[in-house]
């Protein structure tokens, strides 16, 4: 899955025309996340306040150590849609970077909240949670 | 329920109910007028009439005291609003007996209430409940709480490929042993409508208590607890029209009178000393502490205006419905309905669509102004019996019409085309 940046992004939202085209986008993206293997989809990798299963692992980038690098899926499409857009701005950043991000903040230009139910913002800020208490995690190890 | 009722107008009760007209995702800032809201999540909670909401009203700016306490002329005038609730709740499922009607904050209460206190008290290690594979979690759980603390045993009555409950099975599960048959009269996920006066029958053959899980049937059917020759009924006023928070449980007077209390407090006791108390009468002595006055009158009005539009014409209304919901789903590929066939059916339409999680239908859906439910409906038993983890429930009232049905399908089309290809 390619890393697109909050420009990237946020010009891609706002050249969709209605609800319809946004959650078109939001599907192509999660079509291009990679899925996580079976193995992966067990009970110690899976994200806690989602309505539907989500699964997270976390690894050392190979690109750049010290880098993290995210895998998540889901068995809902509109989720791995909101997983791609996440993963998308937190991969290949080191922790400390990941710390520092305004999620909510790109969420929020996105107008993600007008396009998903509650629900699934719930389900968005679990993830969120997840990635920084990983992040977090990593930086009191190191 | 077969003869015909004369046809209601959804069009001309929906201006009865002010939230039917608000618009989903409406927002002023941006000119962004909205959806109208369609709303097919009744089998959660219906909405309220303007009669109902005005009776909350009413109680409190009119009326509002606590009950049974004091000695004055508020207090009067609010425990009659209270009791003639009462009385409107006996006369809508048909008990012999004022007392025999007790509010509790809905059906989940009312069933651990008999759990508690009756089952406590009568049921013990080797006796057996036998409940069914259509229950909702608040027709299990507590009983599996019994289990635990006496050491009862469950049973299940299984259900058939269509979703109906299979009484030869149900025989060879009744016993001596069988001490309570407890189960639904509609199933909030396949709509399934069980035959009532048939399993009570069968199960006062062996002696057992009955009670029935009403919450999803009252707001449809006919209650008639005599006609049923039920021990115990239950129902929630959320669900039929009524405010959230109350519900009442039917229960028949001998048994009743047989109970000790479930909850302890003020309202429920004769006398108090500093070591023991002696249980007040019946219905009192199940009412602990101050209870839902205002909702309570709220459910009467609820009734009212049921018994003005009229459960037969609601009933041929819902049929009408869900007749048309299943004709479109079943032209959409991979849509599968779980449930029986239309005429054992309420106005539930349980289903899924291969290969799409059941939240991004409801999803889908609800960009549309849909509100339908995704998800195990607090009924996994049921769906780990069907064989999947979520399904998606459009459930109709009387108040929804023949061209919503057609947008909800047309929806779930337009889904199944978006979702197709991934």
């Amino acid at each position: 899955m390619k890393t697109m940046t909050v420009d990237e992004l946020t010009r891609e939202f706002d050249d969709c025309a209605d609800k319809e085209e946004r959650l078109t986008l939001i599907l192509e993206l999660g079509d291009e996340l990679e899925p996580l293997g079976d193995e992966h989809k067990v009970e110690v990798n899976r994200v806690r306040g989602c309505t539907s299963n989500v699964w997270m692992i976390p690894e050392v980038s190979a690109a750049a150590p010290g880098k993290l690098r995210f895998r998540a899926d889901s068995d809902s499409q509109i989720v791995r849609g909101l997983i791609a857009i996440l993963l998308s701005l937190v991969n290949e950043r080191t922790p400390e970077e990941i710390a520092a991000l305004d999620l909510e903040g790109v969420f929020n230009r996105l107008e993600l909240a007008r396009y998903i139910s509650r629900s699934r913002s719930n389900g968005l800020s679990s993830m969120v949670q997840r990635v920084r208490d990983i992040a977090q995690h990593c930086q009191s190890a190191s | 329920m077969n003869h015909a009722a004369p046809p209601l107008d959804p069009v001309k009760l929906r201006e009865d109910f002010p939230i039917l007209s608000v618009r989903v995702g409406a927002d002023p800032a941006r000119g962004d007028e909205g959806v109208p809201l369609v709303y097919l999540d009744n089998a959660a909670t219906t909405q309220r009439p303007r009669s109902v909401i005005q009776s909350l009203v009413n109680v409190y700016e009119q009326s509002y005291s606590n009950v049974h306490r004091g000695a004055h002329w508020l207090s009067g005038l609010s425990t009659a609003g209270y009791n003639a609730a009462r009385e409107k709740v006996q006369e809508f499922v048909n008990a012999a007996h004022f007392e025999e009607i007790i509010f509790t904050r809905g059906t989940t209460e009312a069933i651990n209430l008999v759990a508690r206190s009756w089952g406590d008290r009568f049921c013990q290690a080797g006796d057996e409940i036998v409940l069914t594979e259509l229950e909702h979690h608040a027709n299990l759980v507590p009983w599996q709480q019994l289990a635990e603390r006496v050491g009862v045993k469950l049973r299940t009555i299984p259900i058939d490929d269509r979703c109906q409950l299979d009484l030869e099975q149900f025989d060879k599960l009744l016993s001596p042993r069988t001490k309570l048959v407890s189960f639904t009269a509609t199933s909030n996920v396949t709509g399934t409508i069980t035959p009532v006066v048939e399993i009570i029958a069968r199960a006062r053959r062996v002696g057992a208590v009955t009670l029935v899980d009403a919450a999803q049937s009252a707001p449809h059917l006919p209650t008639d607890v005599r006609a049923w020759g039920a021990d115990f009924v239950a129902l929630s006023g959320h669900k039929m029209l009524g405010p959230s928070g109350i519900g009442a449980l039917y229960g028949r007077r001998e048994l009743l009178a047989s109970m000790p209390p479930f909850l302890g407090g003020g309202g429920m006791i004769d006398r108090v000393w500093a070591d023991h108390f002696t249980p007040g009468d019946l219905p009192y002595r199940f009412e602990a502490g101050t209870p839902a006055i205002a909702p309570a009158v709220g459910l009467g009005a609820a009734i009212d205006y049921l018994n003005y539009v009229g459960l037969d014409a609601i009933h041929a209304h819902e049929q009408l419905l869900t007749a048309r919901a299943h004709e479109l789903l079943a032209d959409i590929p991979g849509v599968k309905i779980w449930g029986p066939p239309l005429e054992h059916k309420a106005g539930i339409v349980g289903f899924t669509l291969d290969g799409v999680h059941p939240n991004d239908i409801a999803e889908v859906l609800d960009q549309d102004g849909i509100a339908v439910r995704a998800g195990h409906h607090c009924a996994m038993p049921l769906h780990q019996r069907l064989g999947v983890e979520f399904t998606v429930r459009a459930s109709f009232y009387f108040y929804n019409t023949l061209a919503e049905v057609e947008q909800f399908a047309k929806t779930v089309a337009h889904a199944q085309r978006l979702f197709r290809k991934r």
